[in-house]
């Protein structure tokens, strides 16, 4: 995997998130607008992407909005991005 | 013996049978006798139709019964107890106590007079005549018993009239023709395109295409209703006059748009000699289009794969091998790169012109024996924001209404979608709808033929700039709430208030009133609300939408606020009313319901829910993922970063059709293993390892669901080309990854998933049989389906407004590229255009052109014809120029149907925010006269070259002939 390809896959998921909460901004305060984005990347999200969330956030997540980057630490508080891997199961 | 009056009472009508005349949807019966037999018809049916019903024929040559009554060959004389001469029956009603007679002396008479006139001047070249055994003029002489032409042959007569074949799917013949105006007819009252008129008087009367020009270069789009209403051989398929007339048919449904047509495919043994429209069929009622009547000859084409293929790399030639051996070669690929990368290492996409049972089986595969939740399918790319947002409103992600129920609206507001291009059926019968008085409001950033309908009687275009449909939406629905138009009983009854107070409180902000709005918009604020109050003060108003709504950054968000509009004023739940989707292909929403998306199961049951997910489980006998899998761009990026390898494609050329193309056929080139199965070599399968032949819709069972959620038999009417439905293939892959598949046959596929999905818990082949078609939801409640949807209520209790704020997409114009390109689709090509492009329609589209407003090519020096390179920030393509006045200044189009067109090379990776369907209808771009194609296209050209040798040297390896 080439870094600048993993880093352009970042770019367009921050811009997606971003792109989420910019489309619920009428929800109400960032508390309102972070319950929409962590419902929805919950809902719709793969692993993987919900993965690419974590390290963001490890990363600072200073590129998100304010809004996302509350749903993406409320997603990890509850253990919602650690899940990266499958479990495999039998 | 007593004698009981016992009057035949609206006996079942048999679809194959001409009745003559059109039903009358009168409640109040009459009863009447004919011929001596009583029968009770609803008041308003003609005579004619009135003793077809009771099983007498009266003759007849300018009546059928999906044509108005005409009354002009006089051949359907019947005499009437206590009325004076010999009244056409087509044109007379039936009224209580009448008793008609319909084969009297005097009446034998007068028939076989006017038999002797029309025969007259008529070649008598019956036995080589192309509709010899099918000719309703040979049938009406023997009828009346004419043995004798007293006049002669040798007066002026029209026997020398000349032929037109410029089209190439049919002949018109005027020296067969007997001017009963049929074909007239058929083109303005069904198709509603008036392209043929009868010019001329009396003896000289003849038909003419457009300006007496010809049929190809006239206004005709070629439907063929004027050729299926001929009753003689004047209007004649070529495939007739070269084959003859077919034996047998079967009524299947047409593998082309969302309208979902029935068909009876008329058959020479395994040979297709024409497709007729199914009277009986509910979408369509015996009308079509030219691609579903004429353009299925791909079918047969010599391009078919014919034999399963493989081979290790893409560089390198195909391999025939058997079937055994293919499914082998893909299952060990497909099972080594699990074992090495992962099980999420792999996945597929399911097809949406494929049938359900397939469309199910294909993500059943994946979640079963792929054993991951890595499935998607090509509404992602259409109509995922219908889905998403109609659920998220309405609690359901299908349009609300039947097709039929436009002929109830009052005002339809057309959103982003041109249905006599994309959707020709239903935008035939919208015309009818237009002509008896509805009025039209068309929000579309083109001038769309629809605005052009004749005797169209109120109609407004608001030509919005491309990216503001939110905006625009927002401003009709501030209207509507600020100057009180709002059905306050409906949103009190069947609205959850919270939201809507919310809702209200948003949308009555002055930054969304129309005057506000007007600059994103670049509509007119008067003419914003002068159409707001039209379409909430109908009595019935109806919003019919497409991908110019879906396909944007915001296509959820214009969904959602379309369903606002609607709930705003009450306009759900009953006829002529509702929000309705026209679906691209013809089975997106079929391929939706059947669990596709990688969060949805079977019936858009979310993987995360442990009831639906665990009934499944023990259904299936798997632990399936609780986490949504990965969509059709997830793929794609993980494929180049290297995390997935494989990948098995039915049916959809993501290739061609997926944007941002250089980005696509790098992610295509990254797999181990691509596994295409389709009918031709399309632009994807250049990129496979194994190919699996597809087959087409005439060559296996299973159903379609149409736009209106008709679920509708597709049968098999010649075998296989390769020998397999594509189920049986999946099914075969499965088996050879060790995940049992044992059908038979798609109605047990069908058991399966009415009892797994609640939705669809009522339907069965059996039923399918007894009724025709069924619309979903069909279940205890509702076990012979639901035309209408959410009558009484919403499957979510109560309707939810949905806060729509307008959010500008990123791609915007700038001086770099100072253009926005939008895209769409043509009336004789279909979607990638594998099909019709292998058809006779390329006559009328062979490639795709830029349409460009005659400032914008003066300002840049184009003219006509010139080509025209076209760039965008993620690629560049070349395109020859069309000046025209459709578009906006500012604004360029094109469509897609041609590969070497790379329409997609220069749409963007932008998408919609809930469910990243492409943003295909904004592109920034700018235009330049070139000399030369693009580096991609001569890539293209390349590629193209080097995999069709690589093909036609694996045929040669094996057949020399």
């Amino acid at each position: 995997m080439s870094d600048k390809q993993h880093e352009s896959e970042q770019d367009h998921l921050v811009r997606m998130i971003n792109q989420i909460a910019h489309n619920n901004s009428a929800a109400g305060d960032h508390e309102a607008i972070a319950d929409v984005v962590a419902g929805h990347v919950k809902k719709f999200w793969p692993r993987r992407m919900k993965g690419h969330l974590a390290e963001c956030l490890d990363n600072g997540g200073d590129v998100l909005h304010p809004a996302a980057r509350l749903a993406g630490e409320r997603l990890r508080d509850d253990g919602h991005l650690q899940d990266v891997q499958p479990h495999e199961r039998g | 013996m007593l004698q009981y009056f016992d009057p035949k009472v609206n006996p079942v009508v048999d679809h194959n049978r001409d009745y003559g005349t059109k039903p009358s949807l009168s409640e109040k019966q009459v009863v009447l006798e004919i011929d001596g037999i009583a029968i009770q018809v609803p008041e308003g049916t003609s005579v004619m139709r009135a003793a077809a019903m009771a099983d007498i024929t009266i003759p007849k040559l300018c009546a059928t019964d999906n044509l108005d009554a005409y009354g002009s060959c006089r051949l359907c004389a019947v005499q009437i107890e206590g009325r004076r001469g010999m009244p056409a029956s087509c044109t007379t009603p039936v009224e209580q106590g009448m008793k008609v007679w319909t084969q009297t002396d005097a009446l034998a008479k007068l028939r076989r007079n006017i038999m002797e006139l029309y025969i007259s001047d008529h070649p008598l070249d019956c036995l080589t005549c192309p509709a010899n055994g099918n000719c309703e003029l040979q049938d009406m002489a023997g009828a009346v018993g004419l043995r004798e032409v007293r006049y002669g042959f040798e007066g002026e007569n029209h026997l020398e009239a000349p032929k037109d074949t410029s089209n190439p799917y049919f002949t018109f013949d005027g020296s067969k023709c007997i001017v009963c105006s049929r074909c007239v007819r058929a083109c303005s009252e069904v198709q509603g395109t008036f392209a043929l008129t009868l010019d001329g008087r009396g003896f000289a009367s003849k038909i003419a295409a457009g300006q007496d020009e010809g049929f190809l270069d006239s206004e005709c789009v070629s439907c063929g209703a004027c050729v299926q209403a001929c009753p003689t051989a004047t209007l004649t398929e070529n495939s007739v006059i070269s084959m003859g007339q077919p034996e047998h048919s079967v009524v299947t449904t047409c593998a082309y748009c969302g309208v979902g047509c029935s068909f009876k495919a008329e058959m020479k043994g395994d040979k297709l000699v024409r497709m007729v429209p199914f009277k009986g069929g509910e979408a369509n009622h015996g009308h079509s289009c030219v691609k579903g009547r004429f353009a299925f000859g791909y079918a047969t084409h010599k391009d078919r794969i014919r034999v399963p293929m493989i081979r290790d790399s893409i560089d390198q030639p195909w391999k025939e091998v058997s079937w055994d051996e293919a499914i082998g070669f893909a299952a060990n690929r497909l099972r080594a790169i699990q074992a090495e990368h992962g099980r999420e290492s792999i996945g597929g996409i399911t097809s949406s012109r494929c049938t359900n049972e397939e469309a199910y089986l294909v993500q059943k595969l994946i979640r079963t024996a792929f054993g991951n939740n890595n499935t998607d399918t090509c509404a992602r790319v259409c109509h995922s924001p219908t889905g998403y947002g109609l659920k998220q409103t309405l609690g359901e992600s299908a349009g609300t209404q039947t097709f039929d129920s436009v002929l109830k609206a009052d005002c339809v507001l057309v959103i982003g979608a041109n249905p006599t291009d994309a959707h020709p059926v239903f935008g035939s019968l919208l015309r009818r709808r237009l002509r008896e008085g509805a009025s039209l409001i068309v929000a579309d950033p083109r001038h769309i033929d629809l605005l052009d309908t004749p005797h169209l009687t109120s109609a407004m275009h608001l030509p919005l700039r491309p990216g503001s449909n939110v905006a625009m939406v927002n401003a009709l629905a501030h209207v509507i709430v600020t100057e009180g138009l709002e059905d306050l009983d409906f949103i009190r009854e069947r609205c959850d208030n919270a939201a809507y107070q919310q809702w209200r409180a948003f949308i009555a902000e002055e930054r969304n009133s129309p005057e506000q709005m007007e600059a994103v918009t670049g509509v007119n604020a008067e003419l914003v609300r002068q159409a707001a109050r039209a379409y909430a003060n109908a009595n019935n108003a109806a919003i019919y939408y497409g991908l110019g709504v879906t396909e944007h950054s915001q296509g959820s968000t214009t969904v959602m606020g379309i369903a606002n509009l609607a709930l705003a004023t009450g306009n759900i739940g009953r006829d002529g009313v509702g929000v309705n989707p026209l679906r691209g292909q013809n089975n997106v929403q079929g391929s939706c319901d059947m669990g596709s998306f990688p969060h949805e199961l079977p019936g858009y049951q979310h993987v995360a829910d442990d009831v639906a997910r665990g009934r499944f489980e023990q259904a299936w006998g798997v632990t399936i993922d609780h986490e949504p899998g990965l969509r059709i761009p997830n793929m794609f990026n993980a494929a180049i970063s290297g995390q997935f390898r494989a990948m098995y494609v039915q049916g959809e050329d993501i290739a061609q059709s997926d944007p941002n193309t250089q980005h696509v056929e790098q992610a295509l080139r990254s797999l181990d293993c691509l596994i295409v199965q389709d009918i031709f070599l399309n632009e994807t399968a250049k990129f496979a390892h194994v190919l699996l032949p597809g087959s087409s819709f005439l060559e296996k069972n299973g159903t379609f669901t149409n736009a209106e959620r008709r679920i509708n038999r597709v049968r098999k009417v010649m075998p296989p080309v390769a020998g397999k439905e594509d189920w049986e293939v999946t099914q075969m892959l499965s088996n050879a990854l060790g995940y049992a598949m044992n059908y038979q046959h798609p109605s047990e596929i069908m058991a399966e998933i009415a009892s797994l999905t609640p939705s669809f818990a009522g339907v069965s082949y059996e039923k399918l049989e007894e009724f025709g078609s069924l619309q979903w939801p069909c279940n205890d409640e509702n076990p012979q389906g639901s035309p209408i949807m959410h009558v009484e209520s919403f499957p979510i209790g109560q309707a939810r407004f949905a806060v729509t704020e307008f959010v500008a997409t990123t791609e915007r114009a700038t001086r770099r590229f100072p253009l926005l390109l939008t895209t769409g689709r043509i009336l004789s090509q279909y979607n990638v255009g594998a099909q019709t492009r292998r058809t006779e329609n390329q006559v009328w589209h062979s490639e795709d052109v830029l349409e460009i407003h005659p400032h914008d090519a003066e300002e840049r020096g184009v003219k006509d014809g010139d080509w025209l390179g076209i760039s965008s920030r993620a690629g560049h393509t070349v395109l020859r120029a069309r000046i025209s006045e459709r578009m906006q200044p500012g604004v360029v189009y094109t469509t897609f149907h041609h590969p070497h067109s790379g329409a997609n090379v220069i749409t963007t990776d932008n998408s919609d925010w809930a469910t990243n369907c492409p943003e295909y209808k904004v592109t920034a771009v700018q235009v330049e006269r070139v000399t030369q194609p693009s580096e991609w296209q001569k890539n293209f050209h390349d590629n193209h070259q080097r995999q069709n040798k690589f093909l036609k040297d694996a045929t040669t390896a094996v057949d020399p002939s």
